[in-house]
Order: C-alpha cells, then sequence, then structure tokens
C-alpha cells in the first residue's frame, strides 16, 4: 500500500485494457448455486437412459433365463409331397381333372429344422483339394503378375516406330533422318572373310537444349535384321557441337555378315543402356 | 417386466447339446499320429531344397571338352587350342610389352559367336580344388577376347591369359561366361571346358612351354 496510490491494495488485479491471449480477462461471476445441503437426486424413473427401472426395496426375484415369447407362428410352407405315381404325365387341362391330393393337416407345433444332408465324404476330400489346387494356382499366378509388373516397369517393353525412308523421326529431343548406308573396305577382312563394313550417314537435329547432348554421348545404336539378330553400330565421327535447330551428321560403321549388308535396319535408342535393353521408345529406319 | 421386453433384447435360445464324441480306436490314433509326423518331417525336409541366395544367382552352365561347340542362349564357344608360355610378347602400334609370368602361363584360345545379340565374355580357370583364377592382368587386355564384342554370324577368335601353377591343372576347367554384373539377371549362361589334364601331362605341358609367346594388341 502506497501513499500515492489508495487503490493500491497489492493484490494484483488484472489490466482494465482489452483482454488478450496474454492478459486475462475478468473471472465472469457465475450464478449461485446451492451447495450444502446437496442438492435433491434426480426423481427416480427420470432417467432417459435406457435402464430397467430398480424399484425399492429388494429386486423381485425371476428367472435367469426368460421364458421364451411366443412367437406369432410363421407360415409354414406346404411341405413338398411327390404326387402319387399314376403312368405317364397327364396334360394340364387333364391334370384338373384329377382330384387334388388332400392337403396334409397344418402342423399345430413348428416343424423341426431342416438339416442339410451330409456331404459324401469323397465329395468333401475332392472339394479340399480342388480347392487346394485353385487357391495354390491363384497364389501362384499372383505371384507372377506381381513379377511381370515389376520386370515391366523397371525394363519397358520395346516401342519401336518404323520410320520411312527419308523421313524425319522425333525421338529423345531430336529428330532423326538416315541418310544413306553404304559398304566400306574392312580392314580385316582377310581374317574374317564373311563379313562386311558398313557406314551409315545420320543426321540429328536437336529440339531443344538437352537435343545437344548427343554430341558428346551418342545414341543407343543397332543394326537389327528380321529375325531380331542385333550388330553393333560404333560412331565413327561425332558432330562437335550441335546447336538446336541445326542439322548435325553422324558417321558410323558397323559389321555386319555379307548376306545381310541389304536386309539390316538402323535402330536407334535414346542412349546406349536402353540400346543394349532395347526397352522403352525407339525408331527404326526403313533403307 | 413389461417394460424392459422392448428394452433388453431377447436372451438367445440355449445352446443345443454338443453330441458325445466318437470313440476313435487307438490303432487309427498312432497311425493318425504317424502319418502327421511323416507329413512334417517331409515338410521340414523340403526346406533343404530351397536354394541360398548365392545359389539363385548361379549361372546355368553347360558343359564339355576340347573343341566341343557349346551353345547357350546368349553366346556359343568351343576351346580351340590350349598353350604354355613363359613370356607373353604384346605387339603394339608403337610398342612391345614383355610380360613375364611367376611360373607359366596358361594360353587359352577360345572361339565364340552370338546367335542374336552383341556380347561380351570373360573367362576363369577353375581348378579341381576349387581355386580360382582370372586371367592376368600383366597381359594387356587388348591383346585378350576380354575387351571384343562377339556377334552374330561369325566365329572370332581369341586368347586368355591365365598364370596358374602347373601341379593346380589337374582336372582345371576353363569357364567362359558373360562378365558378372552387380545387379542382373539371374540364370545368366556360361560355358565350362574340361581341359583333361592329369597332373603328368600338365606338367609336361608346362615343361614344354614356349619361351616367348608373340600376340598383337
Amino acid at each position: 500500500m502506497s501513499d500515492q496510490n489508495p487503490e493500491d491494495t497489492g493484490v494484483w488485479s488484472p489490466p482494465a485494457a482489452e483482454p488478450s491471449w496474454f492478459t486475462p480477462s475478468k473471472r465472469l461471476p457465475r450464478p449461485d448455486a446451492r451447495v450444502w445441503p446437496p442438492p435433491e437426486r434426480e426423481p427416480r424413473g427420470s432417467s432417459t437412459v435406457p435402464i430397467p427401472v430398480i424399484e425399492d426395496g429388494p429386486a423381485p426375484r425371476r428367472p435367469t433365463w426368460p421364458p421364451p415369447v411366443p412367437t406369432p407362428p410363421a407360415p409354414v410352407p406346404q411341405p413338398f409331397t411327390r404326387p402319387p405315381f399314376s403312368g405317364p404325365p397327364v396334360p394340364p387341362s387333364a391334370a384338373a381333372a384329377v382330384p387334388a391330393p388332400p392337403a396334409p393337416p397344418a402342423p399345430a407345433a413348428p416343424p423341426p429344422k431342416r438339416r442339410r444332408a451330409p456331404i459324401p465324404k469323397v465329395a468333401k476330400i475332392g472339394l479340399q483339394i480342388a480347392g487346394a489346387v485353385g487357391l495354390t494356382a491363384a497364389f501362384l499366378a499372383m505371384r507372377g503378375y506381381d513379377a511381370l509388373q515389376r520386370y515391366e516397369k523397371d525394363v519397358p517393353p520395346a516401342n519401336v516406330q518404323q520410320v520411312s525412308a527419308g523421313q524425319e523421326a522425333t525421338l529423345a529431343d531430336a529428330k532423326w533422318r538416315l541418310i544413306g548406308v553404304s559398304t566400306m573396305t574392312d580392314p580385316q577382312a582377310a581374317q574374317q572373310p564373311g563379313r562386311t563394313m558398313l557406314r551409315i550417314e545420320l543426321q540429328a537435329t536437336p529440339l531443344n537444349a538437352d537435343g545437344t547432348r548427343f554430341a558428346l554421348t551418342p545414341p543407343g545404336l543397332y543394326l537389327a535384321d528380321k529375325a531380331g539378330r542385333t550388330w553393333m553400330v560404333e560412331p565413327w565421327k561425332s558432330p562437335e557441337k550441335l546447336t538446336p535447330g541445326v542439322a548435325g551428321r553422324f558417321t558410323l560403321i558397323s559389321l555386319v555378315p555379307k548376306e545381310m549388308v541389304d536386309q539390316v535396319e538402323l535402330t536407334l535408342w535414346p542412349n546406349p543402356y536402353l540400346g543394349r535393353q532395347q526397352s522403352g521408345d525407339a525408331l527404326r529406319f526403313d533403307r | 417386466m413389461s417394460a424392459a421386453h422392448g428394452l433388453v433384447p431377447e436372451a438367445p435360445a440355449a445352446p443345443l447339446r454338443p453330441l458325445p464324441p466318437r470313440r476313435v480306436p487307438l490303432w487309427r490314433k498312432i497311425v493318425g499320429g504317424v502319418v502327421g509326423i511323416a507329413l512334417v518331417s517331409a515338410a521340414v525336409y523340403a526346406q533343404t531344397f530351397v536354394l541360398t541366395a548365392d545359389e539363385k544367382s548361379d549361372p546355368l552352365t553347360v558343359s564339355g571338352g576340347m573343341h566341343d561347340e557349346l551353345r547357350t542362349s546368349h553366346f556359343s564357344a568351343r576351346l580351340e587350342r590350349v598353350e604354355f608360355a613363359r613370356t607373353v610378347r604384346v605387339k603394339k602400334q608403337y610398342s612391345t610389352d614383355d610380360a613375364k609370368a611367376d611360373e607359366t602361363f596358361m594360353i587359352v584360345k577360345v572361339g565364340l559367336t552370338a546367335p542374336r545379340r552383341p556380347t561380351q565374355v570373360t573367362s576363369f580357370v577353375l581348378t579341381a580344388d576349387g581355386l580360382r583364377f582370372e586371367p592376368t592382368d600383366r597381359v594387356s587386355l587388348s591383346a585378350t577376347l576380354g575387351d571384343k564384342w562377339i556377334q552374330p554370324g561369325w566365329w572370332r577368335s581369341g586368347l586368355f591369359f591365365f598364370d596358374v601353377p602347373a601341379d593346380k591343372l589337374a582336372g582345371a576347367r576353363v569357364v567362359v561366361a558373360e562378365p558378372k554384373t552387380l545387379f542382373g539377371d539371374d540364370y545368366m549362361p556360361e560355358t565350362s571346358f574340361d581341359l583333361g589334364f592329369d597332373r603328368p601331362k600338365a606338367r609336361q605341358m608346362a615343361g614344354a612351354a614356349k619361351d616367348v609367346y608373340e600376340v598383337s594388341g
């Protein structure tokens, strides 16, 4: 308590300013409530919770299993009775004339529960074996399908686009055109007589800056015949520098068997790795 | 009570009394137990057929002898000649490299072709006691078949040089296979040639080794 401010009682009081997250507001007055003597209990039977009412006094004794409530008897299905065999089946007009067999009296008591006929043992074992075989087949099929899916995700199947002679086709940020294939003299012809050296001229036009990479890393190139055999193609002369939109020329050499010289076709994959895998998009140039 | 009927679910019907258990004769119990144990033992024994991780990556081997043409799905190979030399002279365009062996070089000439795709192969020697000898690195790779491409349509012959002691060569085999990659296909093919050496023959051939064996490369 200070002399200057008689209001200052030494007890901290919340500031009069607007309450914020930091300054607590004044406690709101709560309405008075009677705490003593304790308030009246709720009157019995006023609860909405579905609990059976417990009367005051000793609970009435009752059987642990309540007697079953008599249900209204269900409509009894007409039991199938085979009509007595009386010669060949008669047409309906004639059947109408035959007096129907007297309906059996409806049983007063509920009919006994229908039991299914037991399955023969052979059929049961057969069903079990068939189930085991079916489940095994399904398991193996699922595993095979999964492995195939994973393999095709890693190595996408080849998607080869056939390019007609002299045409240009786009693959991997560049346009490619086969200019020509000619034979060369093989320096090792004396040692390996059965083969011919081919010289292949290929033109590449990069579409963008990514396409200029082929000057440094040539694409995956192979010669292939109709039967699926492939031969190496090595770049002999690559353009020193590729510029987007400007055609560059590759000179490639390859060795193929003599009899395949006119049949092999150049296949082009985006990079050597995909060429080795033979997967993904590719171009195949007609001669 | 009447108020409780709507709220409390009806008690389920008393369960049916189970049928009295059937008497199973003792001999059938014993037979059943024996059959069960036999089935369990068979299942446990079948686990010994499961391949280990190493065995799963084992290649598929085609075996043969000298001059046999061994076909696999990736390449065909034949062992054409086996020679011995103490020194291998590699003649290059502007220089000549001499490689001296510790004992003798075994020089293996292999012919190769590929059925479908260009491929490369490597070779190693497996001795009878399980030792494995890679090609020597004293002879440059360019003189060997190790860096050559095998292509469809023609046979290509080339050499592999091994620095193997002559007394290890009895019962040794020369294996030609595609080089193993860290990750790759399982069941890669390989060919294995029996050299047909016994101890005296290996010693005699190594003793008759040439002084200098000249190759170009």
